[in-house]
């Protein structure tokens, strides 16, 4: 857990910010005028053997985010450390070593295999890239993970088509374990499996944590999901991120209004808690993050918004220790009995 | 495409007949003969639904869930589908008997239907007036002005600001949350008795999601409609359903209401379902209870009931027999063979009314244990 904070963090990120140009054109939009501001301003640590979640809605940047601390998209400004040095100015020589401790599990078990390769050849290949150990040892080790993934090792041969979506993450899970990294960065793994197999896929990420002690950077749209495997969890909106604290705080006494919709938005399966409690409905859709709201993104959406939100942009500040939250009217209790009219 | 007939008479119109419901459907049976063999899509499947109320639909992705829906509509291809058994009666009239025409006059003016992907499920060169408006011109016989100046109406209806300019432009200039809006003012433009919603909510965030219920409730308690509401999110039923039934591998394993379902539920199934999901604000984090293996394939279903090879309380019986279903009084039915045994009742899980701290909303604090989490 977060305790070991005078322990150098495993990845810190300063400042992040990652644009895109939001219009194409002859030379591939360099020269736009207008971007799309995907990644804004954001700060975090995640420590040894840690999850740290990253929740928010679709395009609010956090897979953005995971993409570009690995450096498959370079990002506009700010720094990424990894286990001490910067993931943004490597060269390709060291980028390699480097993913070698970070791995990611993509969140479509049928795209991100293969169909062509074996899933022996699909779990083995980044030990064939890094070129470790011998043809046999790497086939021994392959067989030795299926069976922690809770495959059958006889299966090695089989190709993805021959297996169902939960198994099929299994195999992507193992290949990101193959190599034994520090950590990984999860983008959405369970989102697109059915329930009972969204629990085993669960179980068995904090299993293979226990034992290999990896750290996960857990991106999810699914605030139950994030809540029940992570440690700390940031929530972000429109490309900032707006509140970090441990999973129980977080949830418990979520200070930032976003969050607090957020968690009240999220259906619990029992009717008696969803008849009995107050919920706040969000008025509106996101803005688009191609010339966000002026001052706080959130801005146009929240329902306790006063006139300095739209002029300043909140500051990021500990409202207690290690709860961090940008809001002009941070405030530990729920909005009063809210119900915007849609 | 049907003309507006002038001389029929709208099923909607007719009295629901004495001592039957607004939709019946008895024992239904669908299967799809296909080149790998018979696949098994809707077995058996038993509800009834009354106006006003709402039946929520849950099962796993393949569990035949929008089939059974597709069926009612008459939407199944046939062949390769074909109708093994059983009925469906709306307002005491079979739907599977009815002529290709009386259907065109059921589908969106008796029984609407709202689909999971708002991004597919609208004609991406039609104006959106314009795909608003078809229904209406179609059963309604409105002229083009007329259904214009509804399809406004429907779309302030659904909260669409600007609805006048709206109205003129194309699906690609609405978001995800806009458009499923769009989709369901479509599927209440005739004033439907039934609404069927297929996922509508999956492909939606969090708030939005929030705000479709909303506004779906909301028209429910206007029109009086009664809605199927489809869907894999148990948290979603708890939120609109009246009654819940819950499917597996083309079975309906359990009926019942809400408060049944969640409180007393009586099937090894439903318990599963309801333990892999995680609970939120606790005091200690706990391993979620999976349900091992995978779902049977439709076509070579394992004898005995379909769900023994998963079954954590399987014995010989289960693997052997397949289960009848087991009522209550009360018209709730489970198919397992030990519904009514008391004793192995014991095993369903923990819930909030049975562990007496019925939730305020806030998260509950009584059990007490070490802070953070065992990782």
């Amino acid at each position: 857990m977060a305790e070991n904070n005078e322990k150098a963090p495993l990845l810190k990120v300063e400042h992040l910010t990652k644009e895109f140009p939001a219009e194409s054109g002859v030379f591939g939009g360099r020269f736009a005028k207008r971007v799309v501001s995907a990644v804004n301003d954001v700060s975090f640590e995640i420590h040894e053997g840690e999850t740290f979640g990253l929740v928010g809605e679709s395009g609010c940047g956090k897979s953005t985010t995971g993409r570009t601390i690995m450096r498959l998209s370079k990002p506009t400004s700010g720094k990424v450390f990894f286990q001490g040095r910067d993931v943004a100015a490597m060269n390709k020589k060291e980028l390699k070593a480097m993913r070698r401790e970070m791995q990611f599990i993509f969140q479509d078990p049928y795209a991100s295999l293969n169909p062509r390769m074996t899933i022996g050849e699909i779990v083995s290949e980044p030990m064939t890239i890094h070129g470790i150990g011998t043809k046999e040892e790497r086939i021994e080790r392959v067989r030795e993970l299926l069976d922690v993934v809770g495959l059958n090792p006889e299966h090695i041969n089989r190709y993805p088509h021959e297996f169902s979506g939960g198994q099929r993450q299994r195999i992507g899970i193992a290949r990101a374990f193959v190599l034994r990294p520090k950590l990984i960065i999860c983008d959405e793994p369970v989102s697109a499996l059915d329930v009972s197999i969204q629990a085993q896929v669960l179980n068995l990420l904090k299993e293979l944590q226990n034992k290999f002690g990896t750290a996960y950077l857990f991106i999810a749209h699914d605030l139950s999901v994030v809540q029940h495997i992570s440690d700390r969890v940031a929530v972000m909106y429109l490309g900032k991120m707006v509140e970090l604290s441990d999973w129980k705080t977080l949830y418990t006494e979520p200070h930032h209004p976003y969050t607090q919709s957020l968690l009240s938005a999220v259906p619990v399966p029992d009717p008696d808690i969803q008849k009995s409690r107050k919920r706040i409905i969000l008025a509106g859709d996101p803005p688009s993050p191609i010339d966000p709201p002026s001052g706080c993104r959130f801005h146009t959406r929240c329902p306790i918004a006063q006139e300095i939100c739209s002029k300043e942009t909140p500051e990021w500040k500990q409202v207690e220790r290690g709860h961090y939250c940008a809001c002009h009217f941070a405030q530990k209790f729920p909005i009063k009995e809210t119900h915007i009219d849609l | 495409m049907a003309k507006k007939h002038n001389d029929y008479v709208d099923l909607k119109e007719k009295p629901i007949p004495e001592g039957r419901h607004l939709l019946e459907v008895d024992d239904l049976k669908m299967f799809f003969h296909t080149e790998d063999g018979i696949v098994h899509a809707v077995n058996g499947v038993s509800y009834t639904l009354d106006r006003g109320e709402t039946l929520g639909v849950v099962g796993e992705s393949g569990s035949g869930k929008s089939v059974t829906a597709m069926t009612l509509m008459g939407l199944i291809d046939m062949p390769p589908g074909k109708i093994e058994g059983g009925n469906a009666y709306y307002r005491g009239e079979s739907l599977l008997e009815m002529t290709e025409e009386q259907m065109q006059h059921i589908r969106g003016n008796d029984i609407a239907m709202i689909f999971q992907d708002p991004m597919t499920s609208l004609n991406p060169v039609y104006k959106i007036g314009r795909q608003l408006g078809e229904g209406l011109r179609l059963h309604r016989g409105y002229t083009k002005k007329q259904a214009l100046e509804r399809s406004i109406e429907l779309l302030r209806l659904v909260g669409i600001p600007n609805p006048e300019k709206r109205v003129n432009e194309y699906p690609h200039q609405f978001s995800g949350g806009m458009r499923q809006r769009v989709m369901i003012a479509m599927a209440l433009a005739c004033d439907p008795d039934i609404l069927i919603a297929d996922e509508p909510t999956t492909a939606l965030d969090v708030t939005i999601q929030a705000q479709i219920i909303e506004l779906m409730q909301e028209m429910q308690q206007k029109n009086g409609n009664a809605i199927i509401m489809i869907t894999h999110d148990l948290g979603v039923v708890a939120d609109m359903a009246d009654k819940i039934m819950v499917m597996y591998a083309g079975r309906p394993v359990e009926f019942g209401t809400a408060d049944e379902i969640f409180y007393e539920s009586r099937h090894p199934y439903t318990w599963g379902l309801i333990r892999s999901i995680p609970e939120q604000a606790i005091d200690e984090k706990k391993p979620l209870t999976p349900i091992h293996g995978n779902p049977p394939s439709l076509v070579n279903l394992p004898s005995g009931c379909p769900f023994a090879p998963r079954c954590p309380y399987a014995v010989d019986v289960c693997h052997e027999k397949e289960p009848e279903h087991i009522i209550t009084e009360t018209g709730h039915y489970s198919a397992c063979h030990f519904a009514d045994d008391p004793a192995f009742l014991k095993f369903a899980p923990d819930t909030s009314r049975s562990r007496g701290k019925i939730a305020t909303g806030t998260p509950d604090t009584l059990a007490t244990s070490a802070e953070g989490s065992e990782a």
